[in-house]
């Protein structure tokens, strides 16, 4: 710990940004250095507030690092099986059709186990934000290949890299719903560099702003960094992220409202 | 556990005030401070990771706290100087013109 | 009272919807269709109601789930083989203490073990009710949203195609008020957000760090404890001619009619013959069958499996009286429906000789 110093002196000062949202209860987690999921927690709890939803809104949760959000932040939610979260949050939107309904999965939770759902859930147009957070490794589980892990991209499974001849190609799930009629926004952010956060934290409310508006389905993919899973120093994941993630999933709005 | 910047010669135009206690030590906020005043030192906290410190020149542009996992950082500008204000302004424009893709 | 011509998919749905229930999704089976069919129609005539035809039945209980998490009746349903994929699911309405209504329209009597144990994870129970005929799936359909919501609980209707596809005549009360659900403070609306006390719905319970929860452990003890009590509290059963039987046969679902018609028969005869069938397949009414049998020679039962309920009645009498399986694996030439043992000539006879064969030794 730094020697106690002098106490900064902010007279004069206005505060452009607090140290997290007053909705995230604690700032402790339990994740990994280095990982982007907190990044994405922070701008999901921003965009609700901004939008006026704290007290209006329901995320289904599924199975992953980012799970832990169900503790700390201070809105309602339900922790739903692994994959499934796109077909409760229907179940919860038709019951309750004025809330903003929405889930928040990793890419195992939506592209491996739950590719039938997000595929089935986008098609028919129900208008509930769908959140995943991508960083192509099963993180919880100690790391293994996902649906969405990259060619070249070190896991558990590999740690030399996915191999396309071995384990095949990618899933661009994204890709593929803002090709659906019914869907209402599409789009892919990251958190490995402050203007990827910003531009993040834009489409997340253009995401939830078309639920609220009743335009049919939405999407934000998150590309977030997992240094423990990609097996590189925490100060790297970044790096990483852009060299194999931002690389094969081209960031942007691949729907536009 | 906060640190004040370094004594420095001309009015500051932002500070943070950085929450160690938490800090993992992944280092993401150095290369993303676009005055280039973060910088890791050899001092660690008691979790037992290093530390990010402050050097004049702090912008108040948030970069840190846009990017940090643990929400170390807390922010501040100083509005005294309009022209400093301008200076921000353009730090803005050329950080929404920077490309990601 | 007026009696109307119902079909039991019919009876069903029209039960539900009476009883509040207004979400309903599945996926289209058989003999299970049916039921979807009615649902929709019952909303309608309802004029409220989400009837979702959901792409997987995987999915449909997950809608359900989610149904149920807001505070609605929320109800789903499949055959055996669906049913199946559905379990996880079924555990985890169970573990998170959500209300929810499966009917398990079978295509047989196949599925006992599944209505019984079930195939999910951890330490859950689900209530299972085994109708008999139409008028006893009305009434066990409003019965399984009633203790859904009371214990906080997965229920299981278990029916079959003959109760789908028969018609027959039940009360139908027009003047009867339409059940009114019960208040469910523990329901998700949003509206806890950003009060320092938000609500989480989690399978380990472990809350938030504002407001700390048990934690798994206590939670599935408590999960465990309340199922405990249930078990005690909602066994039921009918039952005839206990007095001086010898030979009980034991029965559920739609069998039962088909040994209650033998039964009298062999009774008016002479024959020392009683009946017994469980209404709750879980809780199992062990003491009530116990209590029947304690004069009995033998207990027969008759299911059309390869042995499922037999294994609870065993566990039920304890050694104390002979169990002997009379029934026997029996479908259709289509794999569809019951087979040949769902018949009274052949059961009067394996009766007969079950009892010729206990006098015998």
């Amino acid at each position: 710990m730094t020697a106690p110093g002098t106490p900064v002196d902010l007279s004069g000062a206005r505060k452009v940004a607090p140290f997290a949202p007053d909705l995230l209860q604690t700032t402790e987690h339990h994740l990994c250095s280095g990982c982007g999921h907190p990044v994405a927690w922070r701008l999901i709890v921003e965009v609700l507030d901004e939008l006026d939803l704290v007290n209006r809104s329901i995320g289904v949760v599924g199975h992953g690092c980012y799970t832990q959000i169900i503790t700390t932040a201070d809105v309602e939610f339900f922790q739903c099986l692994h994959g499934r979260a796109p077909a409760v949050a229907m179940g919860m939107k038709r019951m309750l059709p004025d809330r903003a309904i929405y889930t928040i999965q990793g890419d195992g939770d939506m592209v491996s186990e739950g590719l039938a759902e997000i595929l089935h859930v986008a098609a028919r147009g129900e208008s509930i934000t769908c959140l995943m957070l991508d960083n192509g490794v099963f993180g919880d589980t100690g790391g293994h290949m996902t649906a969405t892990t990259t060619v070249g991209q070190r896991t558990k499974t590999d740690v030399s890299g996915r191999s396309a001849s071995e384990y095949g190609y990618p899933i661009p799930v994204a890709d593929f719903v803002a090709q659906l009629p019914g869907v209402a926004y599409v789009a892919r952010g990251a958190v490995d560099r402050p203007n990827a956060v910003a531009r993040t934290r834009r489409y997340l409310r253009n995401a939830f702003e078309a639920q609220v508006a009743g335009e049919g389905f939405s999407l934000v993919e998150i590309l977030t960094m997992c240094p423990t899973g990609w097996s590189v120093p925490a100060d790297q994941g970044a790096q990483y992220q852009r060299e194999q993630m931002n690389a094969t999933y081209p960031l942007g709005e691949l729907r536009a409202r | 556990m906060t640190t004040a910047p370094h004594h420095t010669s001309h009015a500051p135009r932002g500070t943070v005030v950085m929450a160690l206690e938490r800090c993992k030590g992944c280092g993401l906020c150095v290369p993303v401070c676009m005055p280039r005043v973060l910088e890791m030192t050899e001092e660690r906290n008691a979790k037992g990771y290093v530390l990010p410190r402050l050097l004049d020149g702090c912008t108040g542009c948030r970069a840190c706290a846009d990017i940090c996992p643990d929400y170390v950082f807390e922010v501040y500008r100083f509005d005294h100087v309009d022209a400093l204000d301008a200076l921000d302004a353009d730090a803005d424009a050329d950080a929404d013109a920077d490309e990601v893709h | 009272m007026p009696l109307v011509l119902r079909e039991g998919y019919e009876a069903m749905a029209e039960a539900a919807v009476h009883s509040g229930c207004r979400f309903f999704a599945g996926y289209p089976m058989l003999p299970f269709t049916g039921l979807l069919d009615a649902f929709t129609r019952a909303f309608e005539r309802q004029g409220d109601g989400v009837m979702i035809q959901a792409d997987t039945e995987i999915e449909g209980i997950n809608m359900a789930l989610g149904a149920a998490a807001t505070g609605a009746r929320a109800a789903t349903g499949s055959t055996g083989q669906g049913i199946a994929l559905m379990q996880e699911a079924v555990a985890e309405a169970a573990l998170n203490e959500l209300p929810l209504v499966i009917f398990n329209i079978g295509r047989g009597q196949q599925d006992y073990f599944q209505c019984t144990r079930g195939g999910g994870w951890g330490d859950y129970r689900t209530i299972a009710l085994a109708p008999a005929s139409v008028t006893e799936a009305d009434e066990l359909t409003r019965l399984a949203f009633e203790l859904a919501d009371q214990w906080l609980t997965p229920v299981v209707v278990y029916g079959d195609h003959l109760i789908g596809f028969t018609q027959m005549t039940v009360e139908h009360d027009p003047e009867r008020a339409p059940t009114v659900p019960p208040d469910k403070p523990w329901a998700l609306d949003g509206s806890t957000g950003g009060t320092g006390t938000s609500k989480v719905i989690w399978t380990w319970r472990q809350g938030k760090h504002n407001t700390p929860g048990p934690g798994p452990n206590l939670h599935w003890q408590h999960v465990a404890d309340k199922y405990a009590e249930l078990e005690q509290a909602e066994p039921r059963h009918v039952s005839r001619h206990l007095d001086g039987t010898r030979h009980l046969v034991v029965s559920f679902g739609t069998t039962g009619p088909f040994v209650d018609y033998v039964v009298d028969e062999l009774r008016a005869d002479g024959h020392p013959v009683g009946a017994f069938r469980p209404v709750t397949l879980w809780p199992f009414p062990s003491q009530a069958l116990a209590d029947a049998a304690t004069r009995c020679e033998q207990v027969l039962v008759y299911e059309l499996n390869a042995g499922q309920m037999v294994d609870d009645v065993r566990l039920a009498l304890n050694g104390a009286v002979p169990v002997r399986s009379i029934g026997g694996v029996s479908q259709d030439e289509s794999g569809m429906r019951q087979g040949d043992l769902l018949g009274v000539d052949v059961m009067r006879a394996r009766i007969l000789d079950a009892m010729q064969g206990a006098d015998a030794r």
